[in-house]
């Protein structure tokens, strides 16, 4: 996959000597897969040729021509289809090894390149002969002076070319022919690049293709929403918070200076009071759209901040030890996040777990334990968290666990890939 | 009438920096200089040796904890400079890095909600200023709940007390605030230190960092 996008991909261009050399290629491919079939088939020519000598005789030789060509055509498809799957990647510059799987073994694997194969030996055929008369014919023609000048002439089909002046004309027409031949051969190379590409790729290759499309554009919403959440925070931490906090101080150097029996000291005390229960609510909103700690001090400092807010006491264990990739901290917070608050609203739980730790090099792996009543991802819900986790884990390639039977207790697992060791950042 | 406490102010919000210099100047503090990022804040404290210095968290550059990064620094060149960090997050991580943080001088940490409450900030500045430490009642809530299992043995009572003391009051302070005797708190002290398996201790910051310490813990 060296695109993202889910349009059909627009034909890279490809450099005329490389499509002449495709096309070159190809026609000889071609015509040795004519060869070998018109070898295979040798008993049936001779039967069909030698018609007076019996039926018995016929039968014979057209039975063995027929089981030759059913044994060798499919080797010989599987070998065309493989061969012009590699020339078609190195035409367009693309990766050779995702071509189509293909056994002898496995007669479904097959169909495709027999039927490639068919195309390939008429249509192609038809092209490989008409392109090497030509070439042959150019090569005679550029040839014919020499000829001529030995005392000698050439043949070109139906011309003989015996005087100065044809020669001249038979060099000139095999220059023109040729570069016909040349300015064809990109389209000619594209053309068949299509051919190879539409008929040898499985239904299941595309669909693998567009999943993998599928995974990395929710990867992307994913990191965008992130983005999204980091810039709102920001907005509160630096815009609405420090306003409402002015507000406070205003009212709270106001009261200094109020006299304890002043009229509407009350009032103003209220409203500082308003003001501070905002203040704290907005603390709480902030840190759930993205906590700082986070960024600063990681992602067990994290989690475990915000276990310090929740009513079930949560242990956490961490043999990690080091930081981990930004992306990874984040996507892994936001997922234990939702286990946690999960395990605080639905579990009745009276303890949980959550084990940070590291299964083999290159990997993570979360699990959030609790010995609460069970049932989780099957009572009901439809408040999205299960599937918000299920969206994060796939942005990180990794995989969801999660065994809760009725009566608990609750595991549930993340694994993800996590390269080693990081620095600050 | 004593010479005021000379602060230097590092705060990135102009409205709040401008609201906590005239608060400071209303309550008594001569403000030497107010700045807007952790450098200005160094090469302030550097020239100015302020008595206390006021610093925000999260500043620019890049709004990560340049702030208390900076006030680590500051204790590191000079053990006996009071540090308050004002900070818009309950998280403890904060905390430990300052108390992590060598030095004599008196610490504190505080939710920025705290400023309003004008005679009440002054009072915990002046305390840190004389070597006190004072960490957010919010912070030692969420420490406390996170330790909850060896505090069962407390009393509530007890409880209280430690809550008091995490914040660095003093004994005095503590039985005026909780209205019992001296004698009772220093009983209290006794068996909470007792009770944690801390060790006894009359230094008010070698105490409350051992409180802080051992609430910090690993939870369970």
């Amino acid at each position: 996959m060296q695109r993202a996008g889910s349009a059909p991909e627009a034909p890279p261009a490809i450099g005329a000597w490389r499509a002449v050399l495709h096309v070159g290629g190809t026609s000889l491919r071609v015509l040795a897969a004519l060869a070998a079939v018109g070898l295979l088939g040798a008993p049936i020519w001779l039967a069909l040729g030698r018609a007076e000598r019996g039926a018995g005789a016929v039968g014979a030789l057209v039975i063995a021509g027929l089981v030759l060509l059913g044994a060798g055509l499919p080797v010989i498809a599987a070998v065309a289809a493989r061969s012009d799957w590699r020339a078609v990647a190195w035409l367009l510059g693309a990766d050779p090894t995702d071509g189509p799987t293909i056994r002898l073994t496995e007669p479904r694997s097959l169909v495709r390149p027999l039927a490639y194969t068919v195309v390939l030996l008429t249509l192609g055929g038809a092209a490989a002969v008409l392109i090497a008369v030509l070439v042959v014919a150019a090569v005679v023609a550029l040839t014919s002076p020499i000829l001529v000048a030995a005392g000698d002439h050439a043949v070109i089909g139906p011309f003989a070319v015996d005087t100065a002046a044809r020669a001249v004309v038979a060099v000139a027409a095999a220059l023109v022919v040729l570069a016909g031949l040349v300015a064809v051969a990109p389209p000619l190379a594209r053309a068949h690049a299509a051919v190879v590409r539409q008929v040898l790729t499985r239904p299941e290759q595309r669909l693998r293709r567009d999943l993998a499309t599928t995974a990395l554009s929710r990867a992307r919403l994913v990191r965008a929403f992130d983005v999204e959440r980091r810039r709102i925070e920001r907005d509160l931490h630096d815009g609405v918070q420090p306003q409402l906090l002015s507000v406070s101080m205003t009212l709270g150097l106001a009261l200094a200076a109020m006299p304890a029996d002043a009229p509407g000291r009350a009032d103003v005390l209220r409203a500082q009071q308003q003001a501070r229960s905002t203040l704290d609510a907005l603390r709480g909103f902030v840190r759930n759209i993205h906590p700082q700690v986070l960024i600063d001090h990681g992602l067990v400092a994290a989690v475990s901040e915000l276990a310090d807010t929740l009513p079930v006491p949560i242990t956490i264990t961490d043999r990690l030890g080091d930081r981990l990739p930004a992306e990874v901290e984040t996507n892994l917070y936001f997922c234990i996040a939702e286990l946690m608050a999960n395990v605080a609203k639905h579990s009745l739980a009276e303890h949980a777990q959550v084990e940070l730790e590291r299964p083999a090099p290159g990997r993570v792996r979360v699990t959030v334990r609790d010995d609460g009543r069970g049932g989780a991802a099957s009572n009901g819900r439809v408040d999205g968290g299960l599937a918000g986790i299920a969206d994060r884990v796939a942005a990180l390639g990794g995989s969801l666990l999660i065994d809760s039977p009725l009566g608990g207790p609750t595991i549930a697992a993340i694994t993800v890939a996590a390269p080693g060791k990081e620095a600050n950042r | 009438m004593t010479e005021p406490i000379t602060v230097v102010i590092a705060e990135d919000n102009a409205l709040l920096r401008e609201g906590l210099a005239g608060l400071l100047d209303r309550g008594g503090f001569r403000v030497l200089a107010a700045v807007g990022n952790a450098d200005e804040l160094l090469r302030a404290c550097r020239a100015l040796a302020p008595d206390l210095v006021i610093t925000d968290v999260r500043m620019p550059p890049d709004h990560r904890a340049e702030g208390l990064a900076a006030a680590v620094l500051l204790r590191a060149e000079n053990p006996d400079l009071p540090v308050v960090v004002l900070s818009q997050y309950v998280e403890q991580s904060y905390v430990a890095d300052l108390l992590d943080s060598s030095g004599r001088g008196g610490i504190g940490y505080l939710l920025k909600d705290r400023v309003s409450d004008v005679a009440d900030f002054g009072e915990t500045l002046r305390r840190v200023h004389a070597g006190g430490t004072a960490v957010d009642p919010e912070v030692i809530g969420q420490l406390l709940r996170r330790r909850r299992d060896p505090l069962e043995r407390l009393t509530a009572r007890e409880r209280e007390v430690l809550a008091e003391m995490a914040q660095g009051h003093s004994n005095a302070a503590i039985a005026r605030r909780l209205f019992v005797s001296d004698a009772a708190v220093v009983k209290h002290i006794g068996n909470i230190m007792m009770k944690l398996d801390l060790p006894p201790n009359d230094d008010q910051n070698r105490r409350v960092a051992a409180v802080l310490a051992y609430l910090r813990g690993p939870a369970g």
